[in-house]
């Protein structure tokens, strides 16, 4: 690694970062919705439970992990229909989960549009194979799911 | 314990766990797994299910930062991204044909070969590079901006088929144990590739955030991504891997070489001892 003008070194300095710039800024708005629906779910849940501020010194939060753990879409909606906090916290951790993947389909579209047809084709092949994993998944957890602690704690329909 | 003390415990280690995954380009799951399960005796899965949010959240955060200050080659990136999704399937397909402890144990030699390698390379980052048709034709090679020396750098980018090779099997092996890929990257992209230590942990945690949320899904349908575990977890990674986002540039790449260095052989030694048990 030689310092000195681009030009010189024969490499061609990466064109104006527009889409570096357009995918930061998709990013960051992936983080804040996120963040957002984490903060009033927690806020939420706070205030239905007034048992959460209690401080306690039992070492495991065996009492209450798993209490609400929703498999699918459907679940977490009709939790957040019903008011549900962790619902909604659920639906903050998903959103963070699907930035990247927004992430991928928009530099689809940024190559595809600049004409760039490697990249085009490269990031249409991870886009498929995200959504394969994802179906992979579903049908890998159809099997019957593994029962932890009972749990203590519900969040009630309210 | 009751979700507050929960919180109360998992937000300071998240934010030191987003602080170095976002310095060195891993995902943090090295630190949040034993934290949870080791101080906390939680069950794995919840651990594992609140460290893929936590690589996730590195990952968002740190890479937002770092293509805006030019710091992540974009076509590395999705280059690299390919094979590791790719990887990350087909491990998921040979989950259980190969042992955990050959698996371990060869993290563990591949990560100690790269602690030795970083180290030899020491100053010899101007070394010249190998012409690589592919790496012209994709137009691989790149430059950034460094804010410690106040100098831009242009470097040139090697090997790209041995790094897509190498990503593939990283990709394939640690999405059998389920973690390990931020540090299991190193040869290809510093060794192989030849990326400049910065621009290789900037790109490295772009890629990262697609090879977690490949494994995000498996987690949640099997119900393992826990409302309460994982938020407290994601808030302080978020919050970490702001901080040190904004420190990379600035900060001197021998150190960062030596917190590498001793960060990778602390994981080459526990996996080591993972894999002998």
């Amino acid at each position: 690694m030689i310092e000195r003008a681009p030009e010189a070194a024969g490499i061609e300095v990466q064109p104006a970062p527009q889409l570096e710039t357009l995918l930061s800024r998709l990013l960051r708005v992936g983080i804040l919705v996120s963040v957002a629906l984490m903060a009033l779910g927690t806020a939420l849940s706070y205030r239905h439970h007034p048992a959460y501020f209690e401080r306690t010194r039992t070492p495991t939060p065996e009492a209450w992990s798993a209490a609400y753990a929703p498999q699918s879409f459907g679940e977490v909606f009709e939790g957040v229909r019903e008011g549900s906090g962790r619902a909604l916290v659920v639906l903050g951790l998903l959103t963070l989960v699907a930035t990247p993947v927004a992430r991928v389909a928009v530099s689809l579209v940024a190559f595809a549009r600049r004409r760039e047809r490697a990249y085009a084709v490269l990031s249409a092949l991870v886009l498929g194979l995200l959504l394969l994993s994802f179906n992979l998944g579903r049908r890998a957890s159809n099997s019957p799911r593994v029962e932890t602690q009972p749990a203590s704690i519900e969040e009630p329909a309210k | 314990m009751t979700p507050l003390d929960f919180a109360l415990f998992a937000f300071p280690v998240s934010v030191g766990a987003g602080l170095l995954g976002s310095l060195l380009g891993f995902g943090g799951g090295v630190i949040i797994v034993p934290a949870l399960t080791l101080l906390l005796e939680m069950d794995i899965r919840f651990a594992i299910g609140a460290s893929i949010i936590s690589v996730i959240a590195t990952s968002t955060a740190s890479s937002s930062a770092y293509l805006r200050k030019g710091l992540v080659n974009l076509r590395v990136g999705m280059f690299l991204e390919l094979a590791m999704v790719g990887g990350a399937l087909a491990g998921a397909l040979a989950v259980g044909w190969v042992p955990k402890s050959w698996l371990y144990l060869l993290f563990a030699g591949m990560l100690l070969f790269s602690a030795v390698a970083m180290l030899r390379r020491g100053g010899s980052e101007a070394a010249p590079v190998p012409d690589d048709s592919l790496a012209d034709a994709l137009r691989l090679h790149g430059s950034y901006f460094d804010d410690a020396t106040g100098r831009s750098v242009c470097y040139r980018v090697a090997r790209p088929r041995l790094g897509f090779a190498i990503m593939f099997f990283v990709g394939a092996a640690s999405g059998m144990l389920g973690a390990g890929a931020g540090a299991l990257r190193v040869p290809a992209t510093d060794l192989a590739m030849r990326l400049p230590m910065k621009v290789s942990a900037a790109t490295s945690t772009f890629m990262l955030g697609v090879t977690a949320t490949a494994s995000a899904g498996v987690y949640f349908a099997r119900g393992d991504i826990d409302a309460f575990i994982a938020a407290p977890v994601a808030a302080g990674v978020l919050a970490g891997s702001s901080i040190g986002s904004t420190l990379l540039g600035r900060i001197n790449t021998r150190v960062l070489r030596w917190v590498f260095v001793l960060v990778l052989c602390w994981i080459g030694v526990e996996m080591l001892r993972k894999g002998l048990r």
